[in-house]
């Protein structure tokens, strides 16, 4: 750290100051605590590397094995009745047009709401969820395929015999025409 | 441009007469200096890695300790003595003037005129003088204006004049 003399700057007590200050001398007992103290820092310096080093390592390898053996636990995992996958509400089953026959067959790509509401509920028909509603005299059911959902609605007041409609309709393949 | 090869030991015994210097240029009491020196070594060890040489360490250990000795300052000041007004800044530094009595050498005419620097004087005069680093240095290591080291520099060195022959300003 060389310094150019600036004329301006030149301070008779210079020298005074300089030699003054070279008599203040660090007390050995502090730099020999503090060398101590330093030393212990550095120890724990060194421990916690030597820590992050040992346990990231085992962290991040328990993480990935923590998420590559659950993912195929958690694709292979059953689906409850309650859980049946559902597409957002779009529209309704009253939007179906009716062809004047018993039963009504319609694919969409979307759930009805009155399939929604609390008083649907599910059964499994020929290893199928199939969600059931009641409406006005007859019923709604409706079972997730491929292309969407096929939508059942019936005006008979048997369910019984709706049951059986939609197990034939399964037992064919379940889409309709 | 090497690598820091220094072990901590080396850089203690190397450095620790400037340190202490410093400190007790800075807060004019071995107490607060002694806190300081050993605050400033272990700060080194937590951060030597982002030390890149010597030139580097030695600017690095002037500057931790003339903030250390700020902080320090600042928490005597809060303990002890009610805040100056603006108009008083330029006035020489007497809130630690007791504690300047435990100083060594403070009959020292010259170094305790010096300590009796306000505070912000006293690292330009101690880096300028003793240390002997150009403005340029000085105003890059404490992160000031040339203009402004020179102006504080020029101030230091007209009050000191005063003080030392006993002149009126």
């Amino acid at each position: 750290m060389s310094q150019q003399k600036e004329p301006d700057y030149v301070w008779d007590g210079c020298e005074p100051y300089k030699e003054e200050l070279r008599h203040v001398h660090a007390p050995a007992e502090l730099v020999a605590l503090t060398k101590e103290k330093a030393a212990a820092e550095e120890g724990k310096q060194k421990r916690q590397r030597l820590r992050r080093r040992m346990y990231l390592p085992a962290v991040a390898a328990a993480a990935f094995a923590v998420v590559v053996l659950s993912f195929p636990l958690w694709q292979k995992a059953p689906l409850k009745g309650s859980e049946t996958p559902l597409q957002p509400y779009l529209g309704s089953a009253a939007d179906i047009p009716k062809s004047g026959e018993e039963t009504v067959l319609q694919q969409t790509a979307i759930l009805p709401v009155e399939l929604l509401q609390e008083n649907a509920w599910t059964e499994e028909l020929e290893g199928i969820q199939v969600k059931f509603v009641q409406k006005d005299s007859g019923y709604i059911a409706a079972f997730a395929g491929e292309a969407g959902y096929t939508v059942v609605s019936s005006k008979t007041e048997d369910l019984e015999t709706f049951r059986e409609e939609l197990k034939f309709l399964l037992q064919n393949g379940g889409e309709c025409e | 441009m090497g690598a820091l090869r220094l072990k901590t030991d080396e850089i203690i015994d190397k450095y620790a007469d400037m340190v202490y210097r410093i400190a007790v240029n800075e807060t004019g009491n071995r107490e607060d200096a002694q806190d300081i020196f050993q605050e400033v070594f272990l700060r080194l060890v937590r951060y030597r890695d982002k030390i890149a040489n010597e030139e580097h360490l030695k600017a690095w250990l002037i500057r931790v300790t003339i903030n250390c000795a700020k902080k320090q300052k600042g928490s005597f000041w809060n303990r002890k003595v009610a805040p100056v007004e603006e108009s008083s800044k330029e006035q020489p530094d007497e809130r630690t003037a007791d504690a300047y009595e435990a100083v060594e050498n403070a009959d020292s005419p010259v170094l305790l005129a010096v300590r009796e620097l306000p505070e912000k004087y006293r690292s330009v005069v101690y880096l300028f003088y003793y240390e002997e680093m150009s403005i340029a240095q000085i105003g890059k290591l404490l992160e000031e204006k040339e203009s402004t080291v020179k102006s504080r520099l020029y101030r230091a060195r007209e009050i000191l004049k005063i003080r030392l022959k006993g002149e009126k300003p």
